[in-house]
């Protein structure tokens, strides 16, 4: 009996993991690394919730994904709902499309995230305008955009690994 | 036993379907329903970003500190290698430093016979509190930290932040344990200035860049490169004299102000306070 509780823990602790990086890359993003305008962007969080959507979203829930949106906007200082709109928009859209990414070889993978990343900034531009009535400097929303999608291909192999160990 | 499980199942199924598409037009519109309060009403979600900020201040201050060792040590091999230059640049720096030295305490002296002479009333005493970066909270809109200081501490809205260098910021949002620093690059960001020596007054204006520019300048003229910019202390909510930057270039008409502050070394910021005499 006690085993099966240890097990049953164990397992909840595995599934769990998909959750538990979003939160590593919400704090991560803020980190204090340097207060230049071209730091690390704040939409590395949005690797977990891609990745997880296709691979794992029975331990990536909606009402995760939103409170976890929620959360980030109300650490950043940006609109509130902001990234919970994206984050949600990104784990249903992402999950509708597992059926034509899973399976795929990375390179495809790769390629609709780098659709993805650009669309995200819409979002972020738009709803800015609206609430700020500012245009943003581009140079930044470049940098940003590239960093996002080159970061991609180092994260996902830890994120491979650990869908491996949950997987087992 | 097994049929009525299929039957059970047969009349849930779509049940589920609609609460799960039910619950993803509702996170959806409801997202979008908030999304105009930081526009309309920003007490709400001011309240409630501080309160959450401090809630997770422990953690802030747990993750920031490995960035904070690792910053040192790169610092500190940096100054190894350059140990030889810097000494160089020191002694330098000293020799000019002793010279101003004398000429501050004669202005000293100076300023305060002639307010004396001219019973001027005394200037407020600035006092400061010492708080470190734990977060970064900037994005493409905003140009904000998080320090480890709040209400607890003294600090409160509307302050002014100073690095070593000058100017920082001013605090937007204070919580029992910490406080958002709005960065006068931030595109909210106004501050009254005057430029020295040639005597202008200006409104400092931030636009998420690496430079702020100046409006309502009257006279734009060419000779304002180098000149330095500081606050004015009009408004009552900065102290005044406090140094910002220099102006750097002109791009499209506006004058730019390159701040004397270097952001990727923020790591202990003071917040200036008055002091009660």
């Amino acid at each position: 009996m006690p085993n099966l509780i240890s097990q049953n823990f164990y397992r909840l602790l595995k599934n769990s993991l998909p959750g538990f990086s979003l939160f590593i890359f919400i704090f991560f993003s803020i980190l204090p690394l340097g207060l230049s305008p071209f730091k690390i962007s704040s939409s590395i969080a949005i690797i977990p919730i891609f990745y997880w959507s296709i691979y794992r979203p029975d331990l990536f829930p909606i009402y995760f994904v939103f409170i976890a949106g929620l959360l980030y906007d109300l650490i950043t200082g940006g609109p509130l709902g902001q990234w919970a709109l994206i984050f949600i928009l990104l784990r249903v859209i992402m999950e509708t499309q597992r059926k034509v990414l899973m399976g795929k070889k990375f390179n495809v993978e790769w390629l609709a995230f780098i659709i993805v990343v650009p669309l995200v900034f819409l979002i972020i531009f738009i709803i800015g305008l609206l609430i700020y009535e500012k245009l943003i400097n581009f140079s930044d929303l470049i940098f940003q955009i590239i960093f996002t999608i080159s970061i991609y291909p180092i994260i996902i192999i830890g994120m491979h690994k650990i869908r491996i160990f949950i997987n087992e | 036993m097994k049929d009525n499980q299929n039957q059970i199942s047969k009349i849930f199924l779509p049940v589920r379907f609609l609460t799960g598409r039910f619950t993803i037009i509702f996170f959806i519109l409801f997202s979008l329903a908030i999304i105009p309060i930081s526009r309309f009403d920003q007490n709400i979600s001011t309240t409630v970003r501080v309160f959450i900020i401090d809630a997770f201040s422990p953690i802030f201050n747990v993750i920031s500190k490995p960035v904070f060792f690792a910053k040192r040590v790169s610092k500190e091999v940096n100054t190894i290698f350059n140990l030889h230059s810097e000494l160089k640049r020191l002694a330098k720096e000293n020799e000019q430093l002793m010279v101003w030295q004398q000429v501050g305490y004669r202005l000293t002296y100076e300023n305060n016979s002639l307010r004396e002479l001219l019973n001027v009333s005394k200037e407020p005493l600035i006092d400061g509190i010492s708080a470190r970066v734990i977060a970064d909270s900037s994005g493409l809109f905003v140009r904000t930290f998080i320090i480890n200081a709040g209400s607890l501490n003294g600090v409160d809205s509307g302050q002014a932040v100073v690095s070593s260098r000058g100017l920082v910021g001013r605090i937007s949002e204070t919580g029992l344990r910490t406080a958002r620093v709005l960065q006068i690059t931030d595109m909210n960001s106004r501050i009254p200035v005057i430029i020295s020596p040639s005597n202008q007054r200006a409104i400092l204006a931030g636009d998420n860049s690496d430079t702020s520019h100046l409006l309502f300048l009257t006279d734009k003229k060419q000779d304002l490169i180098d000149n330095y910019v500081i606050t004015s202390g009009h408004g009552g909510l900065f102290p005044p004299g406090i140094r910002i930057g220099l102006v750097s270039h002109f791009d499209e008409g506006s004058v730019r102000v390159r701040p004397f502050v270097n952001w990727s070394q923020v790591e202990y910021v003071k917040v200036l306070t008055l002091k009660d005499d």
